[in-house]
């Protein structure tokens, strides 16, 4: 008896001490009063992040440079924010809608998806925006520019859905500027656009057209291709028979430089004005087309200059051994880093270090950004999620050889909306 | 380590062994069970999985029949057949895969399994898509080919209008059918460059027809419209053709999304079946392992404790035996070599000390044999001796016992003693049966105490019936301690008694009550002498406080007739003033009365309290009667009604007419109050009585002839019977404090009784009660004195007039000048002995109050006939009990006045006194 006394007053402490530390040491639970609900992270868990861009085809180079500006912002962050690491799980949304449709629910498929790194194409964040939002999630572009997805005229846009939000420039005015140059600058008269039924490309030569027309011009064509095409001969047929002096053709690669070598093989149009937009300020774009593209105008957003810009270029080139093809990874850098700053404002964090994360305080928070120092300048984000303050530039590529940074480098025209 | 903690240890052991085996048994089923369930529910899951891979697949296919179907069989049809069909596939892939997201929630599935509803969210977001584009795109399909109505249909009607229009026009139909060539191209590829061809050649035909001049302005512009709407048509073709070629895409990308997911639970599930496989045969593995281990460690166990029970214990217990056997046989010094710690050790200690010592006693026996047989002898003389002695002793014991009984039997009390059990009285003395009233022959062997305290009733000193065993020796027996008591005791045939008794149990050594001993004695005498001390005590009691009430009474009726005299001297003197018809003389005529009535009622209480004799006249007792009523209507509330019956020829009394007054007053009065809340009727009557000598018994105290019979009667509550005697007892009241003395009746009953009367009373409860009192009549005659008014005796003399109190030495100056003599009045003793001292020849009287202060009237008069030895002195109190006839003789005073003086009494007694005439007074 006296030995089982014994055990019994040894093991009774320890019982009270496990009781104790098991139940006693838990922190009161987090309830989530967030209207669209929380993403809890566990310690030590990663912060999963859905990237939403053009893996493939010709516009891979574009969804690149938005990854690595995203990357950039992480190493920025030491690779963590609030003691938690980044899980990115990268869907292809080929520059498609269907195709941004499909990669969005692959990312919302997992209820752990904190938000959205997306779209490259305006048309995949066209579909993919939409499914975002109902999703309760915030999705950021460094990229998107179709003004289709946030305002026009100052109010919400057709495709605009809460929680979207983009660093890259608004380009309803990319249109009305280039409209402006070929006009006032160039004095064309007779325009034939052509866009690839894209909301993006659709959204620049609708824009270009009633700028042109107000200024007294002609569109003398609008007509669409479709994204894959290869045989752009009857199309261009059709440019010179309406008797065009400029044609104007936001388009994506492949379909852009199809139409340009068409468009140079064809001894018709050789007097033809060629204009596209900013999709093909591209280093590979100008790779491909070389020669073919000298002469050739571009509409685009006015590539940022200052100190941050240098140092962060530097560590792009530091990171990945090579110059960046274009400028736009700055956006997706500012669209990252804001993300970041949102999270870091809005998420609880627990002792134990596990994160909440309300999905509505995560909107509220961006929307919410005022002065932000990005590297493409200081963003303040609209009601319609446009965080950037456009201003456009006419490019003229003179010198295929010196690259896109030549190209950009060289500004025919600036067109700052009032 | 003792032999417990061995058996202990090998129970341990084998109670270890089992719980290893339950427990290996336990662990390999649970373990089995597990896989079981995982095998089960892997397979369903599996099934589910290829369930929706099915359904999805079917759907598609269904799909994907409708385009190839509905040119031939049409749209309806086809949406019938294929279309609604594949919605209701995807319905139920969506309940599926829910489902299955269910299933894998709920089960104990591994892991990787667990996190698969991610893909399962995907699969069910992608099979909903499918059904939402599918549908879509039908309808697109359904607007670009649908018969008639569908876009191609008017593309084809335009072309044909157009054809019907350019019929004749060789170019332009060569054109034309360019232009429809790539149309129907386009129709078959759906290559946007070949419409946008077209679009060309509808250019180039516009263009011409604009500038044919064959061509009439009608027709052209139906041409051009032709065209113009061929185009639209065809760009609504291209934008439908857009958006389907869109869906198709979107279906393929999601049939590449939702094959890999399929494809991925069917091989989680297998993986969790295998893995379920695999720990089922882990668990057969380590079970027969740990069941070997547990059997050879419980063989080696067993064997180990085989071995240390044959050691530790066994091998011991035979080599005991064999020392203890070799012991039984006589070999005392055998010794059990064990060195051991264990009880078998300490056994062997045991033994062994205990062989030593049956050794060593053994050796010693003999020689104690010896001494004891020695000791024997001694002891047995010693005995012998003893006997002797009891024997004396037990002779001693019988004397002592006929000296006890010889005791008892002459004892002056009765003693007995019961046997507690059963009652039994074992012992009783002739006093004791003289005291119970019985005798031996009538108690006879059975005399029991239990029944015989039934025979009579005894009462505690409250009062209360004793119950058997309340008596003192049945309450000793019972309670098994002393009782002393006092009882009395109720028996027929015998008087009453006063019993006292002192009963105690006897107890044994074990504390049980053998009997109980009671001595008991008759206390009737003594009881009963106690209670006549107390009524003589009681007597006593008051006749103290009598004369304590006559101490008080003398006081206040000094100081009462010192007020009287003042009111009584200034009625008078106004009387005196007013003129005869004056109204204001007949209130100062009852002031008087009433004034002469105090006076009076002040020597009643003097006389009560000296129980004196007072002043007896004959008096008519009717008018006394009238006059007391007429005083009583004026004091009692109107409510309570007065009827009177007076025999004015009912004879006199001799009586003293305040007492009788008093009578009258306090027995109206006391009918008055008993009706005094509620109203009621008082009935007096007064008549003559004829008392027989035949039935004077019913009149105690009474002497036969002629009696007044004064009867007052009231309609109250009636008095309660039980304190009826108690009445006319002094101080006894019903009334609260303040409402009355209880003299009242008291005083009554001391009149009537001083007149050798009779006071009775009748009572009826609620109705009321009726005083009779009987006052023998004189007959003699009466002699009425009317009050004879004669002139107040005067004289012209000088005298001085000393009193403390200032307002009667006025009044008395002003009466005494009134009656024409020369008065000098003072108010101090002190300086009207002063002042005669100083002209003792100045007066011819003093006339003195007797209380006053510094020196009493007594002490001034003393000195003053000292200084003038013939000088008439007349001496006036109010009351003092220091001042007699026999006082005021020696101290040469010549007259005594009572006051309050009547002016009459004072003219006479003034002129006696200086007309050298001795007069005294002493009321």
């Amino acid at each position: 008896m006296p030995r089982f006394k014994s055990i019994i007053s040894s093991a009774l402490p320890l019982a009270v001490w496990f009781v104790f530390f098991s139940c006693g040491g838990q922190a009161p639970s987090f309830e989530c009063t967030d209207t669209l609900g929380c993403v809890h992270v566990e310690p030590g868990d990663p912060l999963k992040i859905g990237v939403l861009q053009a893996l493939s085809g010709k516009v891979a180079s574009l969804g690149m440079e938005q990854i690595r500006g995203f990357e950039l912002a992480i190493d920025q962050k030491n690779g963590q924010v609030l003691g938690h690491s980044f899980l990115l799980q990268k869907e292809d949304t080929g520059c498609t809608s269907e195709g941004g449709a499909n990669a969005v629910l692959k990312i919302l498929a997992d209820p752990q998806t904190i938000a959205i790194f997306g779209t490259t194409c305006s048309g995949a964040a066209r579909t993919a925006s939409h499914a975002m939002s109902e999703a309760g999630l915030v999705m950021i572009s460094g990229n998107n520019s179709a003004p289709f997805l946030t305002s026009i005229g100052g109010k919400a846009a057709p495709e605009w859905h809460p929680g979207y939000f983009r660093t890259a420039n608004n380009e309803e005015n990319a249109g009305k500027a280039a409209a402006i140059f070929a006009f006032q600058k160039l004095g064309i008269r007779r325009v034939a656009t052509i866009n690839d039924t894209d909301i993006y490309t659709r959204g620049l030569t609708d824009g270009f057209r009633q700028s042109f027309e107000k200024q007294g011009g002609k569109i003398v064509l609008d007509t669409s291709i479709n994204k894959g095409e290869t045989v752009m001969g009857p199309v261009l047929t059709a440019v010179y028979n309406a008797g065009a002096q400029l044609l104007f053709f936001p388009l994506f690669q492949p379909e852009g430089n199809l139409i340009l070598t068409a468009a140079g093989e064809n001894p018709e149009l050789r007097n033809i004005v060629l204009m596209s937009d900013g999709a093909l300020i591209e280093d590979s774009f100008i790779q491909d087309v070389r020669e073919k593209g000298k002469g050739m105008y571009f509409v685009g957003p006015v590539s940022p200059k200052n100190p941050a810009v240098d140092a962060l270029s530097r560590k792009y080139l530091a990171k990945y051994t090579t110059l960046p093809a274009n400028y736009y990874y700055l956006n997706a850098y500012d669209a990252a880093m804001l993300l970041f700053g949102a999270i870091e404002t809005i998420a609880v964090q627990e002792a134990d270090g596990s994160l909440h994360i309300g999905r509505n305080a995560l909107r509220r928070a961006l929307y919410a950004t005022r002065d932000h120092k990005g590297v493409t300048g200081d963003l303040t984000c609209d009601e319609f999620g446009d965080c950037s303050q456009a201003a456009f530039n006419v490019l003229r590529l003179d010198d295929p050889d010196a690259g896109v940074r030549a190209l950009q480098e060289n500004v025919i025209f600036t067109y700052t909306p009032e | 380590m003792s032999i417990s903690s061995k058996f202990g240890l090998g129970g341990s052991l084998f109670l270890g062994l089992i719980v290893m085996v339950a427990a290996t048994g336990y662990w390999s089923l649970q373990s089995v069970r597990k896989a079981e369930s995982a095998i089960l529910i892997s397979s369903e899951i599996q099934r589910l999985v290829l369930d929706m891979d099915r359904g999805m697949e079917k759907s598609r296919r269904l799909y994907n029949a409708f385009f190839l179907h509905y040119p031939m069989i049409g749209f309806e049809a086809a949406h019938r057949q294929y279309v609604q069909p594949s919605i209701r596939q995807i319905a139920k892939v969506i309940g599926t895969s829910q489902l299955l997201k269910r299933q894998i929630k709920l089960s104990s599935v591994g892991g990787a399994l667990q996190k698969s509803h991610i893909d399962l969210n995907l699969y069910l977001s992608s099979a909903r898509r499918f059904a939402q584009t599918s549908i879509e795109s039908i309808e697109l399909e359904t607007e670009l080919s649908a018969p008639k109505r569908g876009l191609y249909a008017q593309l084809m009607r335009h072309l044909q209008a157009l054809e019907t229009e350019l019929s004749g026009q060789g170019h332009f139909l060569n054109l034309y059918h360019e232009m429809k060539s790539y149309i129907q191209e386009y129709r078959i590829i759906h290559r946007r460059f070949l419409m946008q061809s077209a679009f060309n050649v509808s250019f180039t035909l516009y263009r011409q027809i604009e500038t044919a001049p064959i061509l009439g302005v009608q027709d052209r512009e139906k041409i051009t419209g032709l065209l113009d709407q061929i185009i639209d048509i065809s760009e609504k073709i291209l934008e439908t053709d857009g958006q389907i070629t869109s869906i198709f895409n979107d279906i393929s990308l999601q049939e590449k999304t939702e094959a890999p997911i399929s494809g991925s639970l069917v091989q989680l599930a297998a993986e969790e079946m295998q893995q379920a496989r695999r720990k089922i045969a882990y668990t057969h593995k380590v079970t027969v392992i740990l069941i070997a281990g547990i059997a050879l460690f419980g063989v080696l166990a067993a064997l180990g404790i085989w071995k240390l029970l044959n050691d530790n214990i066994t091998k011991k217990i035979i080599r005991l035996t064999k020392t203890a056997k070799e012991f039984r046989k006589g070999n005392l010094g055998v010794c059990f070599e064990e060195e051991g710690k264990d009880e078998i050790g300490q056994l062997a200690v045991t033994f062994n000390i205990m062989a030593a010592r049956i050794q060593a006693f053994v050796d010693g026996l003999e020689s104690k044999v010896e001494i004891r047989t020695n000791e024997l002898k001694s002891a047995n003389n010693k005995l012998l001796r003893e006997v002797e002695d009891r024997i004396k002793a037990q002779a001693n014991l019988e004397e002592t016992q006929a000296i006890l009984q010889a005791a008892l039997d002459n004892s002056q009390a009765g003693i007995l003693i019961a046997e507690a059990r059963t009652g039994k009285v074992q012992y009783i003395n002739e006093v004791g049966l003289f005291l119970m009233g019985e005798s031996k022959q009538t108690i006879g062997d059975s005399f029991n105490i239990f029944t015989y305290v039934r025979k009579f009733q005894g009462y505690d000193l409250d009062g209360n019936l004793l119950e058997p065993g309340g008596y003192p020796v049945t309450r000793a027996i019972r309670e098994g301690k002393p009782v002393s008591m006092e009882y009395w005791v109720k028996q027929s045939g015998r008087e009453d008694r006063f019993m006292w008794a002192n009963a105690a149990p006897i107890i044994n050594t074990k504390g049980e009550v053998l009997a109980g001993i009671s001595i008991f004695l008759d206390i009737t005498k003594r009881k009963m002498a106690e209670k006549e001390k107390e009524t003589l005590e009681s007597q006593l009691r008051q006749v103290y406080k009598m004369e304590a009430i006559g101490i008080l009474a003398g006081g206040i009726a000094h100081d009462f007739n010192n007020l009287l005299a003042v009111i009584i001297g200034y009625a008078d003197l106004a009387k005196q003033d007013i003129p005869g018809e004056h109204p204001a003389k007949l209130q100062i005529e009852e002031i008087l009365k009433a004034g002469n009535r105090a006076r009076d009622l002040v020597k009643q209480i003097l006389a009560f309290s000296r129980k004196s004799q007072v002043g007896r006249f004959p008096v008519q007792i009717h008018s006394i009667v009238t006059e007391a009523l007429h005083l009583l209507r004026a004091s009692i509330p109107a409510t309570i009604e007065i009827r009177q019956e007076i025999d004015t020829e009912c004879g006199s009394v001799l009586a003293d007419q305040t007492q009788i007054h008093q009578v009258v007053l306090n027995l109206c009065t006391n009918a008055a109050q008993v009706m005094e809340k509620e109203g009621g009727i008082l009935d007096v009557s007064l008549t003559r009585v004829e008392i027989d000598p035949a039935r004077m018994i019913g009149f105690p105290g009474l002497g036969p002839g002629p009696h007044v019979k004064l009867t007052v009667k009231d309609t109250g509550k009636g008095i309660d019977k039980q304190i009826l005697n108690k009445i006319f007892d002094p101080y006894f009241t019903t009334k609260e404090i303040g409402k009355g003395s209880g003299m009242g009746l008291a005083m009554v009953h001391g009149i009537v009784k001083s007149h050798k009367g009779l006071i009775q009373v009748d009572t009826i409860s609620g109705m009321g009660s009726v005083f009779h009192v009987y006052l023998p009549v004189i007959e003699e005659e009466i002699l009425i004195q009317d009050k004879i008014i004669t002139p107040l005796l005067t004289g012209t003399e000088h005298i001085l007039v000393v009193d403390d109190e200032a307002p009667i030495a006025e009044m008395t100056k002003r009466r005494l000048e009134r009656l024409g003599y020369q008065v000098t009045s003072l108010t101090s003793s002190m300086d009207a002995l002063a002042l005669f001292r100083k002209y003792p020849g100045r007066f011819d009287l003093v006339l003195t109050d007797q209380t006053m202060p510094h020196l009493t009237g007594e002490k001034m008069a003393q000195e003053m006939i000292r200084i003038q030895k013939d000088i008439p002195i007349i001496l006036s109190t109010g009351y003092s009990s220091s001042i007699d006839q026999e006082k005021i003789e020696r101290l040469g005073i010549r007259a005594f006045l009572m006051k309050p003086t009547e002016i009459r009494e004072l003219s006479d007694c003034v002129r006696q006194v200086l007309a050298g005439q001795k007069q005294s007074k002493i009321d």
